[in-house]
């Protein structure tokens, strides 16, 4: 429970601490050896203004109507917009709800069990300032200093938290070790990345240990693998530049719509995807 | 053997779980300490408590070395056999035993254990959590032929106060001494008539055969007899009804040579499994026990024994082959005194289930409350409601003991007090002579 709480309040200081992550965490383009570095599009960092013009450039293009109901939320949107939130940071908040939903898809019709609701959402956000190959890339990585520490610490009697914490410990010394050396191997421009996706993946690697010391193995890794499937659908439609129009412009139909699918999951009582191949013998002669 | 909607799936279990428990049921079946009190207070065996521990304090005051026999350590939130460990017996120091696939643990691994389960590590959520020590119970003799570590138990699912499934569950090495499916267990499908196996899961795969210790050989999953199972399914329908609020559930039973079945805990959310195993949906099963009442528990197990017992037609073809059966036919019913009446029957493949005649019935003392299974409720043609009772049955056909559900209607104005409907026309072939029925009754 405290992880979560935790968790909460990281998600917290990442939507609304922008201002103060920009100057202090975020890489001074000036200090970069290579200036001609193109910095990619991010919709997590407040600072590419390439991204945060095309948004606000859509929503002046957009015409409002007279406040009502069926528009508040758009006439909200604006107004937070005008008053100085960044666009792509309304767009992370609105579409959260939808990896709420992607959860549920993913548990109810196919079948694969999650971290619930607060791990895919952080590892989504972070697979969109990370990138998807560098995100799983990176949290192959932990995830591989994960094991590696259960392995060291087997043969120590140690109790459950202390044992949690010295892996978390472990993973963040490999974890530093490794941003050390990223730009000299070339691999990913880690320098790039703020530290919150960091700790977020390091997050979902405690957790894969805490199942695994309490489970098993395998369920642990059937819930690692399905945290990262919704993670990676979230983080593409958190991409897509049509959900992000539809979130933008249309918040109250894109409400509507995850409601409506949330319902239809929350009902739903037939067959999952993974069951058809369980239940196959039984339904044989 | 089962089609697609018969099949229960995991989202309609949840549902099921959700809409016939209450959450006094639900939370009484997920901690085991408190299942044990409720259990115990209502009269049914469970395993003799050694300890609980409810902080580290009582964890730490314990003298392991004071338990005589071989015991169980449980987490009493955990579920699917987490966190349990199976003591076989002491080792050769004091202060040392062996689990049952060979480990040895001190003292300190022990407390260790607890201390870590009390923190909720195997818990729901990882709340804190109590810890049971409890007897082991021996495994039964006619069982060891299958395990040497760890005690099978026989899981029935109750819905209703009813008995719809079951399966006996064989540890195996890799299940270290665990009988849940999950950790590596053997499920074999029980028939619920006898008791007798039918198929077998092992990791959610069907199997033919199983490991025989004893003749050192693979042998059928089939066949198996299950000792004592008119009282197994007794005692797991007296579980339903010591649990207030808890209508959906899987008893785990173990088999003691002495003391009979004796309960080990119940699960409001039970595997699914259990369905491969039997090769029979639990759906189809669920839908049928709704409506039904049981007015005790022989009652509801003999409901149990027609509705969902097997005919076990295919083998008994296999054994004698098909015989043939004319459009009248005499069959011999067996009456609640143990002897059996003469009756004329029509083979009619037309009807599903079988009737009797209502009077017939009586007369023969069929009606008796305890024999009625249930009413089913009919519009005859005259548009006025009916109450149907369906009874349970036994008749001989052609030398063949069929056991099932019959209806008891009104066939005074017809020429066979009895009708055979193709549910129970299993490995027969009518040949339909003679063609004029009526004239060969006269």
């Amino acid at each position: 429970m405290i992880k979560k709480m935790l968790s909460i309040f990281l998600v917290f200081l990442f939507l609304f601490t922008f201002p103060a992550r920009a100057i202090t965490l975020a890489p001074e383009p000036t200090i970069v050896a290579t200036p001609t570095v193109i910095i990619k599009e991010k919709i997590t960092e407040p600072g590419s203004i390439e991204a945060k013009d095309k948004l606000e450039a859509l929503l002046d293009e957009q015409i409002l109507g007279p406040l009502s109901f069926d528009n508040f939320l758009k006439h909200s949107v604006r107004f937070a917009v005008e008053r100085g939130v960044p666009a792509n940071t309304i767009i992370v908040i609105l579409l959260l709800p939808l990896i709420g939903a992607l959860v549920g898809v993913i548990q109810y019709f196919v079948g694969l069990p999650g971290f619930g609701i607060f791990m895919p959402a952080m590892i989504a956000v972070t697979f969109l300032a990370t990138g998807i190959v560098g995100g799983l890339f990176l949290f192959a990585v932990i995830l591989i200093s994960t094991v590696l520490a259960g392995k060291a610490l087997k043969g120590f009697k140690l109790f459950y938290w202390p044992r949690r914490s010295i892996t978390l410990m472990i993973i963040s010394l490999i974890t530093f070790g490794f941003l050390a050396i990223s730009p000299s191997l070339g691999l990913i421009d880690l320098t790039q990345i703020s530290i919150f996706p960091i700790l977020f993946l390091i997050l979902l690697s405690e957790e894969f240990t805490r199942v695994q010391l309490g489970k098993s193995r395998s369920s642990a890794v059937s819930q690692t693998f399905g945290t990262l499937i919704i993670s990676i659908l979230g983080a593409s439609l958190m991409n897509w530049e049509a959900s992000q129009r539809l979130v933008l412009l249309n918040p109250e139909i894109s409400f509507l719509i995850i409601l409506a699918l949330n319902i239809f999951i929350g009902r739903y009582g037939g067959w999952r995807l993974l069951e058809r191949r369980r239940f196959q013998s039984v339904l044989e002669r | 053997m089962a089609s697609r909607e018969e099949i229960l799936t995991k989202n309609a279990r949840n549902k099921i779980y959700l809409r016939a428990n209450s959450i006094r049921g639900r939370s009484i079946a997920n901690s085991k300490t408190w299942t044990k009190k409720v259990l115990s207070k209502a009269g049914i065996p469970v395993p003799r408590l050694i300890a609980v521990f409810k902080n580290s304090w009582d964890v730490d005051n314990f003298v392991w070395e004071k338990i005589e026999n071989s015991f169980v350590v449980k987490p009493s939130g955990s579920s699917g056999g987490e966190g349990v460990w199976v003591i076989k017996k002491k080792a050769k120091w004091a202060g040392e035993w062996f689990l049952v696939d060979g480990t040895k643990v001190g003292a300190s691994d022990l407390r260790y254990h607890c201390l870590d389960a009390l923190q909720g590590r195997f818990s729901l959520g990882g709340f804190a959590d109590k810890v049971l020590v409890e007897e082991r119970i021996k495994i039964h003799p006619k069982f060891l032929r299958f395990t040497r570590t760890g005690t099978p138990d026989i899981r029935v699912i109750i819905y209703n106060g009813i008995p719809v499934m079951a399966m006996l569950r064989i540890p195996t090495e890799e299940s270290k001494g665990k009988a849940n499916l999950h950790q590596g267990a053997i499920g074999l499908g029980l028939d619920l008539a006898t008791g007798i196996t039918t198929f077998g899961v092992h990791h959610e795969q069907m199997i033919k055969r199983i490991y025989d210790l004893k003749r050192k050989k693979w042998i059928k999953v089939n066949g198996i007899k299950v000792p004592e199972w008119k009282k197994i399914l007794q005692t797991a329908v007296e579980c339903s009804q010591a649990v207030e609020g808890l209508s959906f559930f899987g008893a785990d039973l173990f088999l003691d040579k002495a003391e009979g079945p004796i309960v080990v805990e119940l699960n409001a959310r039970p595997g699914l499994s259990i369905q491969i195993c039997n090769k029979a949906g639990l759906k189809v099963r669920l839908v049928r026990a709704e409506g039904l009442k049981a007015r005790n528990v022989d009652h509801a197990v003999k409901i149990a024994q027609t509705l969902f017992g097997e005919s076990f037609v295919d083998k008994v073809k296999a054994e004698e082959g098909i015989k043939v059966v004319e459009i009248l036919e005499s069959v011999r019913v067996r009456v609640k005194s143990g002897k059996r009446q003469e009756v004329l029957a029509k083979i009619d493949t037309g009807a599903l289930r079988s009737s009797i005649d209502y009077d017939l019935a009586k007369e023969l003392g069929l009606l008796d409350p305890n024999n009625i299974l249930f009413y089913r409720h009919y519009r005859s043609a005259s548009a006025r409601m009916h109450k149907r009772p369906v009874i349970a049955l036994t008749f001989y056909l052609k030398g063949r003991r069929i056991k099932t559900a019959v209806n008891a209607t009104n066939r005074s104005h017809l020429n066979t007090a009895m009708l055979i409907g193709r549910r129970d026309l299993g490995g027969f072939l009518v040949k339909p002579e003679p063609v004029n029925t009526k004239v060969s009754y006269r």
